[in-house]
């Protein structure tokens, strides 16, 4: 069962709603768990039994957390002991701590990276000629490990830093972790952006279940119409590439990147527009990414909640500890105060863009794509002074459409080719492909009939364009600030309706499912 | 919710029903006769009861594999092709279970690319949700037709064949689209196991207990395709058909002599065979189910004489195709 099953849509959404609203107001929460689990167990089966020991251990570290705090008695303390007492309190805040996070990481890393590491250390035990090899290990994984994971560290480093009270109440706590609409792709909340809505209990509002379906539907345009139609198209390329190159392999890159956008964050439509359906407000993960100028901007508009729990949680963290500070006072001292400030940032960018590419899946490409961006980002950093200082010797007027365009050139191109490699089979297929661009180059393939080979048809291309023009006329809606549901909510019944009932058809018919279409997987639910 | 709100939800829900319910039949195939382009084991359930002598069972890989007319041609057996693209074993057993209270075949071949589609329990609840609503609303299983619809649905004016919906002959899609498979050799022996996971193993026996029961010959087949099909999973089917005494028929493996030409016979670069392939792998299996000496000849009978009126139909689609 995924979000864009029939089982999901006509039975499960709507039995949820009604046993919800059905419920009286303090037992609620209870039918979101309930319903939470039930489709947990639907994708994952017994695997439930690791969720489960998260939940109760991020429950019992972070009132741990609390109590410690708490149970610090400094009534009749000297100065001293005060000073002692304290300290002692902290350090084991902090032991308490970094068991939690262990807990937590561990399991993730256990289950989703052991593989990983032990196939690169029996290469490297072959290569070394060494007789012994580590046994292949390979887990199940549950779905959404590598989201509600991030969820429980952000909860309890936000406890041990006390931006958030412990919660003492298991269950509010076991539905942020798994509240079954982030539960596939995230979005990854913070506990204070949800925990206390998740389990208020409001009852059903017309507004809310009106604007939450129509966000559900928009999310499924894009996931059925553009991201599964592309899925023919990518799985052919990057599944042979061998085969291709030149012009096939910059489409196939360039159509990816549609793809991974159209079914991120068309779930992230419909997992929002499932909150806003039960009243229940869920962070935003995508501000029209493709509008951006930089690389930088471009992933403080692409997948927004990762950028922002590593700046939190890897970056801040790194940037206060005491070498990197002292080192970021030599550097500013030695290389004068905009390379040294970038220089100091570097160690903790590094560390951002090394979990960003690990996060993502246990291959080397993976971690090149991490790098890809950290080395752009560093530059950037770097350049920027400099390309402020260029243009205005050479009188550019950076806000020129002709300088706008530029920009989004270079930027398209950036994330086409970061693309290539996050979706190449490994990493010596990306290096392949890249390099066939160039050594297969030849414009005969846009005229020969190849591209109609590629598991695409005429008119599915036409789907795909009008799902393209359709994504691009809202994100420039959007950019003005405009609501366009709220605009729709202005029109009388009649047009309403039109809208609603054509929105409907337009998925049901155009929708790339059934009879020549590969069942497509939601991506990131892989991660 | 006020109860304004309340009707105003009540009649959406009705208008769309509406809708649907109209805007199915606009989408219903051509070939109505053939009962759709896929999930169509509903066209089973038309024939006779006891008239089919064999039938073929599994995912897109048998749908692909078998033209029942062509055997039908060459040897006047009844077989109808019930494969169902992505059909999990769990629902060929269900499928085939129901077909056999009207059906008696003598034969049952089983394609065995499912054997390796792992599923969970769930997987059965979407199917059957998923086949109420295609019933209810056909849309949704014929939904694909849109690209055609200028063709055969507004102007009705004959288009070429690949411009049309595939149409169905006793089950099998026919599909004269082509895309070469440029994988190289594929066939290499190798001693690896590719384990067939609980429940499919466990569906794979009752399918093959119900057979036993009914005393049907259950037969397992492969049928041609670099992209699904691997040595290590000949090794698992091999050893199941081992140990419950069955036969099993690999037509990957150049021992049948198949002669399958990757550059024409395949539909979409090695995953399916097209009719070309389908042909060549009809006339195999004719040729074994006429070696078991199970099945009786109708050319002559009058009782299939739809048979043969479907044949002409399907030798005039194919004559213009026929290497």
């Amino acid at each position: 069962m995924t979000y864009t099953s029939i089982l999901y849509l006509s039975i499960f959404l709507p039995g949820v709603m009604l046993l919800y609203q059905l419920a009286p107001g303090r037992h609620r929460y209870k039918v979101l768990l309930a319903a939470s689990w039930l489709f947990f167990l639907s994708l994952s089966g017994k695997l439930i039994v690791y969720l489960l020991i998260s939940t109760a251990s991020v429950h019992h570290i972070g009132l741990w957390l609390s109590s410690c705090k708490k149970e610090l008695d400094l009534t009749g303390a000297s100065a001293e002991e005060k000073k002692s007492l304290k300290a002692a309190c902290a350090l084991k805040r902090r032991r308490i701590l970094w068991l939690g996070l262990g807990i937590q990481l561990g399991m993730l890393v256990v289950l989703k990276y052991s593989g990983f590491f032990s196939d690169n250390i029996n290469h490297l035990l072959k290569a070394v000629s060494y007789p012994n090899q580590l046994p292949a290990m390979k887990f199940a994984l549950p779905i959404g490990i590598s989201f509600y994971t991030l969820q429980a560290v952000s909860y309890l480093a936000d406890v041990y830093y006390e931006k958030i009270p412990a919660d003492d109440h298991l269950g509010r706590l076991a539905l942020y972790l798994t509240f079954f609409p982030i539960l596939m792709e995230g979005p990854i909340c913070r506990y204070s952006q949800t925990a206390n809505a998740l389990t208020e209990g409001k009852p059903l509002e017309y507004k809310n279940v009106t604007y939450g379906l129509q966000r559900i539907l928009w999310g499924l345009f894009k996931k059925l119409i553009i991201a599964d139609r592309l899925n023919l198209l990518v799985e052919t390329v990057f599944g042979s590439y061998k085969q291709y190159g030149g012009i096939v392999v910059i489409l196939s890159a360039l159509l990816y990147t549609f793809q991974l956008y159209a079914d991120f964050s068309g779930c992230i439509d419909m997992t929002i527009g499932t909150g806003e359906v039960f009243g229940i407000t869920i962070p935003e993960n995508f501000r029209q990414p493709f509008f951006s100028k930089s690389p930088s901007e471009f992933w403080r508009r692409w997948h927004i909640t990762l950028g922002t729990w590593l700046k939190d949680y890897v970056f801040y963290p790194i940037s206060l500890t005491a070498p990197i500070k002292k080192f970021g006072k030599n550097s500013r001292a030695k290389l004068g105060k905009h390379v040294g400030q970038v220089v100091a940032s570097a160690p903790a960018l590094f560390g951002v863009w090394i979990c960003n590419g690990f996060w993502h899946g246990t291959g080397w490409h993976y971690l090149f794509f991490g790098m890809y961006y950290f080395v752009l980002i560093l530059l950037e950093n770097l350049s920027e002074p400099y390309v402020i200082k260029a243009a205005e010797s050479l009188r550019i007027n950076r806000n020129n459409v002709f300088y706008r365009i530029f920009q989004s050139v270079k930027l398209l191109i950036i994330v086409f080719t970061g693309e290539l490699f996050f979706r190449a089979e490994t990493m010596t297929a990306g290096l392949s492909m890249f390099q066939s661009i160039f050594t297969g180059f030849d414009t005969k393939a846009l005229t020969d009939g190849s591209l109609l080979q590629l598991g695409l048809s005429l008119p599915d291309y036409a789907a795909v364009f009008l799902g393209f023009l359709a994504v691009l006329t809202v994100g420039i809606i959007h950019e003005r600030g405009i609501s366009i549901r709220d605009k729709i909510s202005g029109y009388k019944i009649p047009v309403r309706w039109t809208l609603y009932y054509g929105a409907i058809l337009l998925v049901i018919v155009l929708g790339a499912y059934g009879d020549g279409y590969l069942p497509a997987k939601l991506i990131y639910a892989g991660f | 919710m006020h109860a304004g709100n309340k009707l105003k939800t009540l009649s959406f829900i009705i208008g769309l029903t509406i809708l649907l319910y109209i805007m199915s039949f606009l989408f219903l195939p051509a070939n109505t006769g053939a009962e759709g382009l896929y999930k169509k084991a509903g066209g089973i359930y038309k024939e006779p009861k006891n008239t089919i002598g064999y039938l073929s069972i599994g995912d897109s890989e048998s749908t692909t594999s078998i033209s029942p007319m062509e055997i039908w041609n060459t040897y006047g057996y009844t077989g109808f092709n019930c494969g169902v693209p992505a059909q999990k074993l769990q629902d060929t057993y269900y499928l085939l279970e129901k077909v056999l209270n009207k059906q008696s075949p003598k034969v049952v071949l089983l394609e065995t690319n499912a054997c390796f589609r792992d599923f969970k329990y769930i997987n059965a609840l979407e199917t059957i949700i998923d086949d109420k609503t295609e019933k209810i609303f056909p849309i949704y299983q014929y939904h694909n037709n849109w690209r055609y619809f200028h063709f055969y649905m507004l102007k009705n004016i004959s288009a070429d064949v690949a411009e049309k919906p595939s149409p169905v002959y006793k089950g099998y899609q026919y599909n004269i689209n082509s895309k070469p498979y440029m994988g190289g050799p594929y066939t290499e022996e190798t001693d690896e196991v590719e384990e067939i996971q609980d429940q499919p193993y466990q569906y794979l026996t009752k399918i093959s207990d119900l057979c036993k029961e009914k005393g049907i010959r259950l037969v397992l087949y492969s049928s041609p395709s670099p992209k699904c099909w691997t040595y290590a999973k000949h090794n698992a089917v091999k050893q199941f058909a081992d140990k419950n005494d069955l036969d099993y028929i690999d037509l990957n493996l150049p021992s049948d002599q198949l002669s399958i030409d990757w550059n024409t016979d395949t539909r979409d670069g090695g995953d399916h065979i097209n009719y070309y392939g389908a042909k060549k792998v009809s006339a195999y299996i004719g040729s074994y189910l006429s070696g078991l000496s199970l099945l009786t000849d109708h050319r002559q009978d009058p009782r299939f004489e739809s048979w043969n009126n479907e044949f002409k139909a399907y030798e005039t689609q194919t004559m213009k195709s026929s290497k």
